[in-house]
């Protein structure tokens, strides 16, 4: 069982146990009255305001009485006057969370699709509305790229079905090292993987002992940002602008959370005033 | 140039080696992705966004202990001519000239928002 808090007198003197703060207010006012206004302002600082607001209001045929005076059944009545300033003057306006930078992220009302941006964001429906496992093109597709992923006290996916399915849908293997790149360039190419590109290096060797150039397969970055930044999954998320956060509780504080929170992005961006 | 009201895109390259199959042969690959700063990075971690994007699966370079000691060095630096060839080629696009010009359209690209604004790759 939790013990009782303790309020003593403050007279040293004194020093008097009590549990309630009225029984100590009655005290002080009984016995060590020149205590009695440091006991009101530390009650104030104890009790919350609302609450002291509520039973000053419910009981309105105090209000002119001395605090002083009926401590004993009224113990928050002390500070009425105080609650009163408090409560006319106007609150403080709230701090403002974020500032975001002023016209960055305009869009262009004079834009005309080009037809491939036509095409592409066609597609884009269309993969999203036939194909459930996009951006895969299809569901061996998307077995492939798990049959790799082994867990704990399970048969992967190769050796449940694929072993057996092996020659039929002729798989690529991994013992030259072209499997993956191979079946990456047999994707279609109105797929969502099918932009790939084989590009060589004709001047360059691994070594010496090897006579082929070096091949790699890759796709254009600027269409996969184009990608990214058009995809119906992202619309709210999608960030235009820099921001300035900061901290509500402390004061200009200031919040680091993402790039764009950062003052270089902030610095980089360019006002109308200059 | 950025311009007044311009979208900055920061483009995220990163690249690591990953261990695909535990069967025969070639068991890891060396992939380039790319993603966008324009998203929180809570969002572009969560693997059913689909926002990070596979550039390019990078051949794993030739290994040192696999090649004799006296041509390790020399190995070691072909392999990082290759690899900052391919990542030359690869990053190519960001600066040329011709994808810049106005008339190409290169800068205008449509938004998850159904618009469309003039965005600056960086």
């Amino acid at each position: 069982m939790p013990e009782k808090t303790h309020f003593r007198c403050p007279e040293f003197s004194c020093r008097k146990q009590f549990t309630l703060v009225s029984w100590r207010l009655k005290h002080i006012k009984s016995h060590h009255p020149e205590h009695l206004l440091t006991a009101c302002q530390k009650n104030l600082t104890i009790r919350s305001v609302p609450q002291r607001a509520e039973l000053a209001q419910s009981r309105e045929f105090n209000i002119n009485k001395h605090p002083a005076e009926d401590l004993d059944t009224f113990p928050n009545l002390a500070n009425d006057n105080n609650i009163a300033d408090s409560e006319s003057k106007q609150p403080p306006p709230p701090l403002a969370q974020m500032e975001i930078f002023p016209g960055a992220g305009a869009l262009l009302s004079d834009f005309i699709a080009e037809p491939l941006e036509r095409d592409a964001q066609g597609n884009l429906e269309t993969h999203l509305q036939t194909n459930a496992y996009y951006s895969f093109a299809t569901h061996e597709e998307y077995k492939y790229i798990q049959c790799g992923i082994k867990k704990e006290g399970r048969k992967t996916y190769y050796e449940e079905g694929l072993k057996e399915e092996n020659t039929g849908l002729r798989f690529p293997s991994f013992i030259n090292g072209d499997g993956v790149q191979m079946l990456e360039a047999s994707m279609l190419d109105d797929q969502a993987l099918g932009e790939w590109e084989l590009y060589t290096l004709e001047h360059m060797r691994c070594n010496d002992s090897r006579k082929s150039p070096i091949k790699y397969w890759s796709r254009d970055i600027i269409e996969r940002m184009r990608w990214l930044m058009k995809h119906p999954a992202h619309t709210e998320q999608l960030i235009y602008a820099p921001q300035h956060c900061f901290n509500r509780d402390m004061l200009m504080e200031r919040l680091y959370v993402d790039m764009h929170t950062a003052d270089w992005w902030w610095e980089t961006q360019v006002t109308g005033d200059t | 140039m950025l311009g007044v009201g311009d979208t900055l895109v920061p483009l995220i390259i990163m690249s690591s080696r990953t261990h695909l199959s535990n069967f025969v042969g070639h068991k890891t690959e060396w992939p380039v992705y790319m993603t966008i700063g324009n998203q929180s990075s809570k969002i572009r971690q969560m693997p059913l966004t689909h926002s990070i994007e596979i550039v390019a699966p990078l051949r794993i370079p030739i290994e040192n202990h696999n090649i004799q000691q006296m041509r390790a060095e020399e190995q070691r630096q072909s392999n990082r001519e290759v690899l900052n060839e391919v990542l030359r080629q690869i990053l190519q696009p960001l600066t040329s000239e011709q994808n810049h010009s106005p008339e190409s359209g290169y800068n205008s690209i449509l938004c998850a928002d159904g618009n469309c604004r003039h965005c600056e790759q960086v």
